[in-house]
């Protein structure tokens, strides 16, 4: 299948199917933002007039800013305890000369197969013995599990593109182990460390089951809160929380993807 | 002098075993932190569906034994395989389009892809709520038009449930695909061109063979996670439509019977693990997300 | 310019002891024990696989011995870990932080060994014009040459005056123009600095242009050591003949011996007439001997030497004042001559019928393994 010659009728009716395909895919995360900023109280397009009142609500509304906040300090948490454990987990992985490296990282990345519900209900078990359901500390714990597997994988990836005679040189030249992890590993493996950050920050701000089990009346997530919403009614309020959620996506991939063209450039000149 | 070589030998053992360990103690910290919160509570819930608290095998006999269950599962298994049906169906022309196209069309239609898959599911569950719901966006200028009379039922049936799910796995099998795909030397089906194959003959005989392994990879992927998908078929499935997490979720929000929906999870597992094994024989999930795949 | 006093007092002595590593049952090096005397140029050459960078790995720290001592002035340092051992480095790829500049990469190992702030900057500097690289100070690697990084790595390992500098492949990836211009560079800053050079390579010229001493590896062990001249003209083995330089191998079945020399059968049944070895074992069955390129004599020329036969060029390739020459013998046996485009008048082409030949003195005999 040569894509460089001609174009034929099959080759045009491909690309029609394949922007359609495109156009199915990405149609629901954009929908939702005409529906927040338009006046009225259905969810209607074209919309009616313009208007910012879904968004007063939101603001106005109990409990909305709380859960957003709490939201942020989960996903923030979250991120931090993630990128240590999970980037200190890589570094085992790709320079470890362990047998059975590869079941491990097999083992690793479980969290994401096994349905995250009973993940979630095994965890209210554990929590509710704990005493942790309904704080912080309990979405953290509950988030990482979920965001783990994740973050060692683009850890993985940002290591595995790091020559380890670098690693060597430094040692030749006097550096203990840690020195040059800290010296050299450290900022070479930056922009994967911070991408894996990112994700992870992703991850628990869209998680839903673990919230849903763990949470309390009083301390509640977005994403729960966003749930209970869609489940009582399908109103524009909902609507103006999801574009808030959107823009956070389309950030935080911007950000990556700017981090991951910075360390494209960086190696294509060092290649 | 062998006295020597034997103590030395020892002490060089030794050395390379520090060696080794010094790399295993990164993993450490992760390890302990996901044996203390997943793999211990998953065993500690799993465990009672068989201790419940003596030893009891009452809850499996139930599950296997009450045709309710089963049907529920057979119905589970009907809509993983619909559901990878159609993504396959749809991902392949997809991932090929984005394998064979350069520089901005191909970042472009990536980043198509990467948008969905890093937007909040709730979003897209309530997008698709606006759009299909008897209020929705269809209906309403469907009626506009006056092209109907009564709204169309477009939600809440096996239909609408496929759709949701098809939309939300669709990059877990556009990515694998394409990752195949995007290491296929290009010259391989021009060769075969060459050698007088007609175009549609390559690509069934050379191009579609070397893209199966991406092809049983997505399709593993998205039938592992369609298994035990709860949000989609919770916001956009009938009555008629209940899935396994969801009885799950039932036995320990409603019935409050765990030991039960240890049962029902623990069947659940057991069919998930038995097809991530040959999965993981397949393709490694890191290959999938590449690392840089995401960002 | 680091001053000459320091020179005598900056190498050190090296001695590996019987050092050996096993992969399992694969032996990677087996026995290899070496004395490098202080101040001296060492070249490890050998193939790709013959034990040259794993005992190059053994003395840095990163490999770790199945047995055997590495000691440096006498003492072993074979317990020591890779950063405690004060060894110097260039890698092939030269292995330069990228994310530091020229000064922080020259900079490094003296922090690491906590000297202060002034000291560093005046080292780096020093450093640095050492190799030349003064006004790149602030550059990062990916904005120089590969032959500048090159320098840049060797201004790394030397910055803290290590004793012992460790060369693995370093001219490997330069082209071939800037190869030659570093080779002298080496020669030169090896004049300088003094210290103990170990040098890897599997390139035979840079080892004969390069080094004192040259050991040469084959399959894990020392095949031979000696100088670049005693392994050109004196290689005791038929390894080390066919590694360094170019020569024709002719060995076969012995014939007889009489006094100092002896007579071989070559497969195809011409006979070979050569000179015995001082310090070998008078040869019952099968020899070996080298001959050079340059040894064979054409047409005229070889009339009446000790060893003379008829043969035909098969081929011949032009390599600037000479061209060589591959000529047929009997039907399995061939040799290389190298000698001017025209001789005595006779064209030689392709297909030419001539007369070769060599004195039996010129011909080396060398171990058969």
């Amino acid at each position: 299948m040569n894509m460089d010659g001609p174009l034929t009728v099959w080759k045009a009716l491909l690309y029609l199917f394949v922007a359609l395909v495109l156009f199915f895919l990405i149609v629901p995360n954009f929908v939702v933002v005409p529906m927040s900023f338009n006046d009225s109280a259905l969810l209607r397009l074209p919309p009616d007039g313009f208007s910012l009142r879904w968004y007063h609500r939101y603001l106005e509304l109990p409990g909305w800013v709380e859960a957003t906040l709490t939201s942020f300090l989960v996903a923030t948490l979250t991120a931090i305890v993630v990128m240590l454990i999970g980037s200190l987990a890589a570094y085992g992985l790709v320079r470890g000369r362990i047998v059975g490296a590869g079941s491990l990282n097999s083992l690793l990345m479980l969290p994401i197969i096994i349905p995250t519900l009973v993940t979630a209900i095994a965890l209210y078990n554990v929590m509710s013995y704990m005493r942790l359901n309904g704080t912080i500390l309990g979405f953290v714990i509950g988030h990482s599990v979920v965001a783990m597997p994740f973050a060692v994988t683009i850890m993985t990836a940002s290591l595995r593109a790091i020559d380890p005679v670098v690693e060597n040189a430094a040692r030749s030249l006097g550096a203990s182990r840690i020195a040059t992890l800290r010296r050299v590993t450290l900022p070479m493996a930056l922009p994967g460390l911070l991408s894996s950050g990112l994700f992870a920050f992703l991850i628990s701000f869209d998680e839903l089951l673990i919230a849903l089990f763990i949470s309390s009346p009083t301390v509640s997530t977005l994403p729960k809160k966003l749930w209970e919403g869609i489940r009582f009614e399908i109103e524009p309020t909902l609507a103006a929380v999801s574009t808030l959620l959107v823009m956070l996506s389309l950030l935080v991939l911007s950000v990556a993807g700017i981090i991951h063209l910075i360390r494209e450039k960086r190696q294509k000149r060092n290649g | 002098m062998a006295r020597d070589t034997a103590l030395n030998a020892r002490h060089f053992r030794r050395l390379e075993r520090r060696e080794q360990y010094i790399q295993f103690n990164f993993l450490i910290p992760c390890l302990a932190f996901l044996f203390l919160f997943f793999f211990l509570p998953i065993g500690i819930f799993l465990s009672q569906s068989l201790f419940d608290p003596g030893f009891t095998t009452e809850h499996y006999v139930k599950a296997f034994s009450r045709p309710l269950y089963m049907a529920i599962l057979w119905k589970t298994l009907k809509l993983s395989f619909y559901t990878t049906l159609v993504c396959l169906l749809l991902a392949y022309p997809v991932a090929f389009v984005m394998a064979h196209a350069k520089g901005k069309v191909k970042l472009a239609i990536l980043v198509l892809v990467l948008i969905p898959f890093w937007t909040n599911i709730l979003v897209r569950m309530f997008a698709w709520l606006a759009i299909l719901g008897s209020n929705g966006v269809i209906n309403t200028n469907l009626m506009t038009l006056g092209l109907i009379d009564e709204p169309l039922h477009l939600l809440y049936n096996f239909f609408s449930v496929i759709l949701g799910m098809t939309h939300y796995m669709l990059p877990f099998m556009i990515l694998p695909i394409y990752s195949v795909m995007a290491a296929i030397p290009s010259n391989l089906t021009d060769a075969a061109a060459n050698l007088g194959a007609s175009p549609w003959r390559a690509f069934l005989r050379v191009y579609l063979p070397l893209s199966l392994p991406g092809i049983g990879a997505g399709c593993l992927l998205v039938f592992i996670l369609s298994l035990g998908f709860f949000i989609t078929p919770a916001l956009m499935g009938g009555p008629r439509d209940t899935m396994f997490a969801q009885i799950i979720e039932i036995q320990i929000n409603q019935m409050l019977d765990w030991g039960f929906a240890a049962a029902l999870s623990t069947i659940l597992l057991v069919i998930t693990i038995v097809l991530y094994l040959v999965y993981d024989r397949l393709l490694s999930v890191e290959k999938i997300y590449g690392g840089d795949g995401k960002s | 310019m680091i001053e000459p006093q320091n020179k005598a007092q900056a190498g050190a002595e090296v001695e590996l002891r019987s050092l050996s590593r096993f992969y399992g049952s694969f032996t990677a090096v087996h026995d290899v024990n070496l004395q490098v005397a202080p101040g001296e140029f060492v070249t490890f050459l050998g193939p790709s696989g013959s034990g040259k960078s794993t005992t190059l790995m053994m003395i840095a720290g990163f490999t770790i011995p199945s047995q055997g001592d590495v000691r440096v002035d006498g003492r072993s340092i074979i317990a020591q870990p890779v950063h405690k051992r004060n060894i110097g480095m260039v890698f092939q790829n030269y292995a330069l932080f990228p994310h530091l500049d020229v000064a922080r990469n020259v900079a490094f190992p003296l922090e690491m060994r906590n000297i202060p702030q002034a000291e560093v900057r005046e080292r780096v500097a020093r450093a640095l014009r050492l190799v030349r690289l003064e006004e790149f100070e602030n550059r990062r690697p990916r904005q120089l040459s590969g032959g500048q990084q090159q320098r840049v790595a060797l201004a790394r390992a030397l910055v803290y005056e290590p004793p012992i500098l460790l060369l693995d492949e370093p001219l490997g990836a330069l082209d071939a123009k800037l190869r030659e211009e570093m080779k002298f560079e080496l020669k030169q800053l090896h004049h300088k600095i003094g210290a103990t050079i170990l040098f890897v390579t599997h390139d035979q010229e840079e080892a004969l242009t390069l080094s004192d001493r040259i050991v040469v590896f084959n399959k894990g062990g020392i095949s031979q050591i000696g100088s670049p001249d005693e392994l050109y003209n004196a290689p005791s083995n038929r390894f080390v003949a066919d590694f360094i330089g170019e020569t024709n191998l002719l060995s076969g079945a012995v014939d007889s011996v009489n006094g100092d020399n002896c007579t071989i059968r070559l497969p195809g049944g011409a006979r070979l007439y050569g000179p015995l070895r001082k310090g070998f074992d008078t040869p019952r069955k099968s020899a070996c001997f080298t001959l050079r390129l340059e040894s064979v004599r054409l047409g005229d020329a070889a009339i009446g030497l000790d060893n003379q036969f008829e043969g035909v060029i098969e081929e011949f390739l032009f390599i600037g004042n000479a061209r060589k020459y591959l000529i047929r013998l009997a039907p399995d046996l061939t040799i290389t001559a190298r000698a001017p485009t025209q001789q005595q008048g006779i064209v030689l082409k392709p297909g030419t019928r001539l007369q070769v030949g060599w004195p039996a003195s010129e011909m080396l005999m060398v171990e058969s393994a």
